[in-house]
């Protein structure tokens, strides 16, 4: 379950529209094993795609 | 005039039925649309642009290129100068669309796409302990067990029957490429190590694309444990088992310590194995874009008679990503040891077939991960045995049984992919499973049966001519061996010509449809009948000599695994006795007409 509250939600889509970036946040023509990083062979975790903005980019935690 | 009107229509109807029996097999052969595995929205490039070149590009020319585009093209690595495969940084990002366009455009350029990464997970930091696991269920069949202590944690080894496959082969003699984040295989005091379980695995020389040097080591974990799955060191006391533990792992490093890489780096190793005698390729990375550059890598090392295997990805039930959507590429979707589809594996009609990838959800079901030794960040305190789970792990399993099916003599990437269908347990639906679900017992049974059955069929084939020649000497003693033996010929040549050309043209090749079929001996007829035979044999001639002389004039060796400079002679010299052949034949039409 995803601990990102709306807000946050809406400003890290904003956020990717205006940079150009992925729906993962990341530069542009970044792509993963599988096509998704949000699931780790080592770990076996998977991970929201929110979550996983906001760890790469933590400076999007709050609005500036 | 009825009765011929009532032929025709006969004619017609078996003409329909025959085509619509062969629809499904041209179906098959139907190159489906590359389209991307992700969202639409996902973005093109990260500052670069790759390019591959017309292999005769001159240094002047590079230098053309650099200056009318404004960009300053470099090789990929060493190894990427044959090729001309050349890669530009810093290319400003609003600059790279347009550019790739106008390279595309470019007579010297063959292909040009964005430069993508390509990444994997981070390796864990402790070595995993495993529960002892039971067989999932008995096999029937001689089986050998070796001495490796973790032997009975690998689960995913008895579900495809890897005792009964080593009973008759493990895999010596092929050479299994892995295009990953490099392989922990040599041992120096001050930048590298070896990890503890490959000992004995033998290695071929690899390359690190990354930091362009000949050492591929791992400095990241994945790449290690992938490799460990096909030829981990075996009954030597230590560890876990490889499933193809006798064939040659040749490293190459693409992906970093970050686990991420680059299309052109890729593309350069896949060109590297294919050149270098790597038979097999296992690539257990991907991205969700197809990529014009790495595709095109791909249908040279299947041209030269390469079979690749990828990873299907971990989109939890999205789409099969790239490289493993490429026709050309043998995607392998992940199945637990219930030996259902897990719960994060790439589905879709790309999906070749299914293998053991793991599948737990708590560590508490640790037990259910492929185990393997791996050195994580290449830390040598960290390196152990860790149970992983995903389609990076379902990948080499497939790599490693068509490696035993190789050592039996089947060589033929199409042929192999044909042998691993007939062995795998069938299990529907096709897009989450393929052909079914690996099975490495029962897939190197169907390549010994391949391998009689070609025996069996040339002994037979030997025998009939022999006897059918002999029958005519002793018929027409007074002719002797100069008469020419039309009867037994025929029985030959049409008992051997369809596997004569498979073999020939590729196991895969959708002509074998026309092979296959009664298609060639009823035009014969209908020409016999016409009183054209020579005329039809003349084209037919003049038609292969045009076909061999286009191959040896642009220098292709339709011949998997043949250098074309062996296969030139052959080819010019057949084209002059099939030009030969055409003149004769058109000529004797006109005296038999």
């Amino acid at each position: 379950m995803s601990q990102v509250d709306d807000e946050t939600r809406r400003r890290i889509d904003r956020w990717i529209r205006d940079n150009g970036r992925n729906e993962y946040g990341d530069p542009q023509g970044t792509v993963y094993a599988g096509g998704n990083p949000l699931f780790s062979e080592f770990t076996g975790r998977t991970m929201d795609r929110y979550e996983y903005v906001l760890k790469r980019h933590p400076e999007l935690r709050k609005e500036k | 005039m009825r009765r011929e009107r009532w032929n025709w229509l006969v004619r017609g109807v078996m003409g329909a039925a025959l085509a619509a029996t062969g629809w499904p097999l041209v179906a098959h052969w139907w190159p489906a649309p590359l389209q991307p595995a992700g969202p639409a929205e996902v973005a093109a490039s990260t500052g670069g642009i790759a390019v591959d070149a017309r292999d005769n590009l001159a240094p002047a020319e590079l230098a053309g290129l650099n200056a009318k585009y404004g960009v300053s093209f470099r090789y990929n690595s060493i190894h990427a100068q044959d090729e001309k495969l050349l890669i530009a940084d810093n290319v400003p990002p609003e600059r790279i669309e347009s550019l790739v366009a106008q390279l595309r455009q470019d007579p010297l350029i063959e292909t040009a796409e964005p430069l993508y990464h390509y990444s994997s997970p981070k390796p864990p930091t402790a070595a995993q302990r495993v529960r002892q696991e039971q067989p999932s269920r008995k096999r029937g069949g001689k089986a050998w067990t070796p001495n490796d202590p973790r032997f009975a944690e690998q689960w995913n080894m008895r579900m495809v029957g890897a005792e009964q496959a080593w009973t008759r082969t493990r895999g010596k003699g092929v050479i299994v490429a892995v295009i990953d984040t490099g392989v922990a295989f040599e041992n120096d005091d001050t930048r590298c190590y070896q990890a503890k379980d490959f000992g004995e695995t033998r290695f071929a020389r690899g390359y690190d694309f990354v930091n362009d040097d000949d050492h591929p080591n791992d400095d990241h974990g994945h790449g290690t444990h992938v490799a460990g799955t096909i030829a981990e060191s075996t009954n030597n006391g230590e560890g876990a088992a490889g499933l193809a533990f006798e064939a040659t792992i040749m490293p190459l490093k693409v992906l970093d310590e970050f686990g991420m890489g680059t299309n052109a780096d890729i593309a350069d190793a896949v060109r590297f194995a294919a050149d270098h005698g790597a038979d097999i390729i296992n690539m257990s990375l991907g991205g969700s874009r197809p990529d014009a550059v790495l595709h095109e890598a791909c249908k040279y090392a299947v041209k030269k008679g390469v079979l690749i295997v990828c990873a299907a990805g971990n989109s939890m039930r999205g789409p099969v990503g790239y490289p493993a959507a490429f026709p050309e590429c043998l995607a392998v979707s992940a199945v637990g040891p219930s030996g259902d589809l897990t719960f994060y594996s790439s589905v879709g009609k790309q999906v070749g077939i299914a293998a053991p990838g793991g599948e737990y959800r708590s560590e508490d079901e640790r037990e259910n991960g492929v185990l393997q030794n791996t050195v994580p960040m290449g830390i040598r305190e960290d390196d152990g045995y860790y149970a992983l789970q995903g389609t990076s792990m379902a990948s080499p399993h497939v790599a490693a049984t068509a490696a035993l099916v190789m050592s039996m003599g089947i060589r033929d990437p199409a042929q192999v992919r044909e042998v691993l269908a007939r062995g795998a347990t069938p299990k529907k639906p096709a897009h989450h499973y393929g052909v079914g679900v690996l099975d490495a017992q029962r897939s190197v049974q169907a390549a010994g049966g391949m391998a009689r059955d070609s025996w069996l069929k040339l002994v037979f084939t030997v025998i009939a001519g022999v006897l059918g020649v002999g029958v005519g000497v002793i018929r027409h003693p007074a002719r002797g061996l100069l008469r020419i033996p039309f009867v037994p010929l025929g029985f030959v040549l049409g008992f051997l010509i369809p596997d004569l050309f498979f073999g020939w043209m590729g196991y895969g090749s959708p002509f074998n449809i026309i092979l296959h079929s009664a298609l060639i001996p009823l035009y014969l007829l209908w020409e016999a009948e016409s009183g054209k035979v020579y005329r039809f044999v003349a084209a037919l001639a003049l038609a292969m000599s045009i076909h061999l002389g286009w191959d040896a004039a642009m220098g292709h060796a339709p011949f998997a695994g043949v250098l074309p400079s062996h296969a030139l002679p052959w080819l010019w010299v057949n084209t002059a006795v099939g030009l030969g052949v055409a003149l004769v034949a058109w000529r004797r039409s006109f005296s038999a007409g």
